[in-house]
């Protein structure tokens, strides 16, 4: 036997130990799918101004939309400061569904006033005490959708 | 030494298709062992690429907001990635509070989110990240923005379930 091992030769032909990099690679499993968060949160993002000023220096410059949530599902929109757009065709109301919003309507509106005057931006809602929180977010998702990313909220 | 004796580097000679090789036949007839030839490289590509998933998926959610068991948040499209804020909970019909998992009475709210943040500047940068059922009425939610918006607050991120 070769205590020294100087004349030994060296093997070419070797094999990697799999079983302790499958330990750990079971390991790191088994974590992750216990931390992993499955759901995909979103947030929509509303910037409420403190007072009113800033709010009205952008209406002055492109023009703003207000929607007024009321009733059985009722959705009145206002146009203001927008150039050509005044009297009868500054105000659209939508009537609901069974006591729901009608979204495939308010989406069409929307979508037209958005490709028409692709200036404004500036969005404030209105909703009434009883308006459910889901319906202001799709409201809020058809705006944002539409590019008219600056949305605010009224409060009561 | 070890390395004779390995069981693998048995299991290696002893393949299952050492003996079925139509280039070269090994011209031995089908032997059968006891020991179990395992192939683990296929396995450990499958282990790699769930690692490398859930890394991904890990890192994607690193701002985890606590929900809650009663809360069914509303779907919506074209929503952004929730980024940190102070955390508002409303729960229940009556709209129970809870800032950061603490139960806060209504009329506290706003003092409580002012010492919370310990100065406007950073409340009008970090936000307030807004949790509530989809059916919640407006009524009860409306008072948290009131009180968000008196301690400072100016972005508020309303929490939904993203519906790519």
């Amino acid at each position: 036997m070769n205590v020294t091992g100087k004349n030994r030769k060296r093997r070419m032909n070797f094999e990697l130990n799999l079983v302790p990099f499958i330990d750990v690679l079971s390991t790191c499993i088994c974590f992750l799918l216990l931390t992993a968060v499955f759901i995909n949160l979103g947030s929509f993002h509303v910037n409420q101004a403190v007072g009113t000023e800033p709010l009205e220096k952008t209406e002055k410059k492109t023009g703003s939309v207000m929607v007024s949530l009321g009733g059985d599902g009722q959705v009145r929109f206002e146009v203001k400061d927008v150039k050509g757009v005044s009297g009868n065709a500054a105000l659209m109301t939508i009537n609901g569904r069974q006591g729901k919003i009608d979204f495939a309507e308010t989406e069409r509106w929307i979508k037209n006033f958005a490709a028409r005057n692709a200036d404004v931006k500036t969005v404030l809602i209105l909703p009434n005490p009883h308006s459910k929180y889901d319906d202001l977010i799709q409201l809020m998702a058809q705006f944002r959708g539409n590019a008219m990313e600056q949305i605010g909220i009224a409060p009561l | 030494m070890l390395a004779e004796a390995s069981p693998l580097k048995k299991s290696v000679l002893a393949s299952a298709i050492a003996g079925q090789s139509r280039i070269r036949p090994t011209g031995q007839k089908h032997r059968r062992t006891l020991l179990a030839s395992l192939m683990l490289t296929s396995l450990v590509d499958a282990f790699s690429i769930l690692v490398i998933f859930l890394l991904i998926n890990y890192s994607a959610n690193q701002d985890n907001v606590n929900v809650g068991d009663k809360i069914r948040l509303p779907e919506a499209r074209a929503s952004q990635f929730i980024q940190n804020g102070v955390v508002v909970r409303i729960e229940g019909e009556t709209g129970e509070v809870f800032v950061d998992d603490k139960g806060i009475a209504i009329s506290a709210l706003a003092d409580h989110l002012k010492a919370l943040n310990g100065g406007a500047e950073k409340a009008s940068s970090d936000g307030l990240v807004i949790v509530a059922d989809r059916q919640l009425d407006y009524a009860a939610l409306s008072p948290v923005i009131l009180a968000g918006s008196s301690a400072g607050f100016t972005k508020f991120k309303f929490a939904v379930v993203r519906d790519e």
